[in-house]
């Protein structure tokens, strides 16, 4: 075989498996946001023993949704969302609530701050 | 309150347990697991490109050259003053990361010294060794407190012991990545980073004095290996006052290994990025700390998988190996085709290494960017940077993807070239090139699919 044959054979079958990556994946519309909307997410989480027992521990929104995390605990807390570096403080058995603009992307795990627990991630795709 | 470094910390940590103290806050990472699709198509990329290499260029040539042949030397003018300069450089951060630990706060956020060391050296050094070579042993201040200290010894007192190879160095490797991912914090702590640089120049400085400053850096030193071995990437090496130019990657099929040893330390490069990776994962955690005895065990166990780790890899590679001999008929050596062949991972390791840590640069530039301003929390404003705040956030999550696969990718196809190369200088026939290439690549891609699959693996979050 020549070799501007075989260059011709992988080139077209790189470009062919990117196109097909890029617009059959199932995934894609998972992982990134796309074109949808900038969407209001609400998240309510329970913490119990500095354990999160109620909602879950990924929250998954899209870059630019405007989030709200409601969230109780047991014990006074302060609750610390890395990255966005934003803290609120929780007090026992009443509920708190954090609400902002999901600006950029990436993967942020929130910690209750006193007892240096981590409990869980606020995942923001980006577009 | 003070924390001893190796002992204490170790076992303070294990009567702590299972209470896993709360994972990451130094070099915490906003990184997201890489989608699906760019995992796929890195995977059929690398196999793409490993049989385009195989088919087009397996022609034995007389002499064969890089793709890209220049090779020129340089005299750098005035080189004493120069070399004078780096030595003092060096050795002025050494001083000056060890005042910040002793004298400044016992916290990262405050004090710059676990950023300097883990961010600034191990890093930011690596990413220069990539480009410029050969800058280590005039920066490294270890050798230089050498140098001074032995200044009037003429003659070591002891011939460097063949069997010690690069087991110093590889031992030292071993304890840096326990210190930073498995010591429960300890490698964040300002103190301890400062107790490490101190014994570790003394450790320096009684091995060069033993063995001879030349013999000990070159075997025993973790840095002069590490940095070394990355530097044999670099399209420039700076060496006594010249400076070489020739192309990327071009002495990693030039030079060899000379030793198994250093085999197990490239391998150990590329598996304990892995491990780094692996260990946040939900399929990690899953596996292998999911009852109540897995959790009890677990702190051992992770100490155990981190020393296999590079022997697992090794055992691939070695399968790779021990079937290049088959498929050729060689009468090479194992240890011999094995050793020819090792620098060939080293592009691998670059890419692990870019992939899972760069982000870390970005940020720990900017935190030292403003802890730098008051490194002993006195109030200082020295550079007017103290009230800088961290952008943690600088990187979109995509870029961080576009970046983490293209390194990934490139880092494969380099590999290739260079193990491609080898094969063309150690094999006589276009059949045998082909037939001992071929378990190498195989061996390629799926250290990249690995690589790759780590990086797309989802997070285990809250511990």
């Amino acid at each position: 075989m020549n070799k501007a044959y075989i260059t011709l054979v992988a080139l077209v079958a790189l470009v062919g498996l990117f196109v097909a990556f890029k617009y059959t994946t199932p995934a894609h519309s998972a992982s990134l946001a796309a074109e949808t909307a900038p969407q209001t997410k609400t998240f309510d989480l329970a913490v119990q023993n500095r354990k999160l027992v109620s909602g879950p521990s990924t929250l998954q929104v899209n870059q630019g949704d405007n989030v709200t995390i409601n969230i109780t605990v047991d014990e006074d807390e302060e609750l610390h969302l890395h990255g966005y570096n934003l803290h609120i403080d929780l007090q026992k058995g009443i509920p708190s609530s954090l609400t902002f603009t999901a600006t950029s992307s990436g993967n942020f795990p929130y910690e209750l701050e006193h007892s240096s627990t981590e409990i869980g991630a606020l995942q923001v795709q980006p577009r | 309150m003070k924390k001893g470094i190796i002992a204490s910390s170790f076992f303070f940590a294990m009567y702590l347990f299972p209470a896993l103290v709360s994972a990451h806050a130094f070099g915490q990472q906003y990184t997201l697991p890489l989608p699906f699709q760019f995992y796929a198509f890195g995977a059929s990329c690398a196999l793409i490109v490993s049989f385009v290499f195989l088919s087009l260029y397996s022609t034995p040539e007389k002499n064969p050259g890089s793709i890209i042949s220049v090779r020129k030397t340089y005299v750098i003018r005035k080189w004493n003053a120069i070399e004078f300069i780096l030595r003092t450089i060096g050795v002025f951060g050494l001083i000056a990361t060890l005042a910040a630990a002793f004298v400044g706060p016992e916290d990262f956020t405050l004090n710059p010294a676990p950023e300097l060391f883990w961010v600034i050296l191990l890093l930011g050094f690596t990413y220069l060794s990539v480009f410029v070579d050969g800058l280590w042993p005039m920066v490294s201040p270890f050798e230089t407190l050498a140098r001074i200290f032995l200044a009037k010894n003429k003659e070591p007192l002891l011939r460097y012991p063949e069997w010690l190879g690069y087991i110093p160095a590889t031992g030292i490797y071993f304890f840096l990545i326990w210190f930073e991912l498995l010591s429960y914090g300890a490698g964040a702590e300002p103190s301890a980073v400062g107790e490490f640089l101190l014994g570790y120049a003394l450790f320096s400085i009684i091995g060069a004095g033993l063995f001879g400053i030349e013999e000990w850096f070159a075997h025993g030193d973790f840095f002069t290996v590490f940095f070394g071995l990355i530097g044999l990437f670099a399209p420039v090496k700076i060496e006594r006052g010249l400076m070489h130019l020739q192309p990327p990657a071009e002495r990693l099929v030039l030079e060899q290994a000379g030793r198994m040893g250093l085999l197990i330390f490239v391998l150990f490069m590329l598996s304990s990025t892995a491990f780094d990776g692996l260990e946040e994962t939900q399929i990690w955690w899953n596996t292998l700390y999911h009852s109540a005895l897995q959790m009890q065990i677990y702190p051992i166990e992770r100490i155990l998988i981190l020393l296999a780790s590079p022997f697992i890899f090794f055992g691939l590679y070695a399968f790779a190996i021990w079937l290049m001999r088959l498929f050729t008929r060689t009468r090479l050596l194992f240890t011999t085709l094995a050793i020819r062949f090792a620098f060939s991972l080293v592009p691998i390791a670059i890419a692990y290494n870019f992939a899972h840590y760069f982000t870390l640069l970005v940020t720990g530039a900017q935190a030292i960017y403003q802890m730098a301003s008051d490194p002993f929390s006195k109030g200082w404003d020295l550079f007017g940077t103290v009230h800088y705040q961290v952008n943690a956030l600088l990187i979109d999550a995509k870029y961080v993807w576009y970046a983490q696969f293209a390194s990934i990718l490139l880092g494969h196809i380099i590999a290739t070239y260079v193990a491609h190369r080898i094969a063309l200088k150690v094999f006589p026939t276009r059949a045998q090139i082909i037939a001992g290439q071929l378990p190498m690549l195989l061996l390629m891609v799926f250290y990249t699919v690995f690589g790759l699959w780590i990086l797309s693996q989802g997070y285990q979050t809250g511990a």
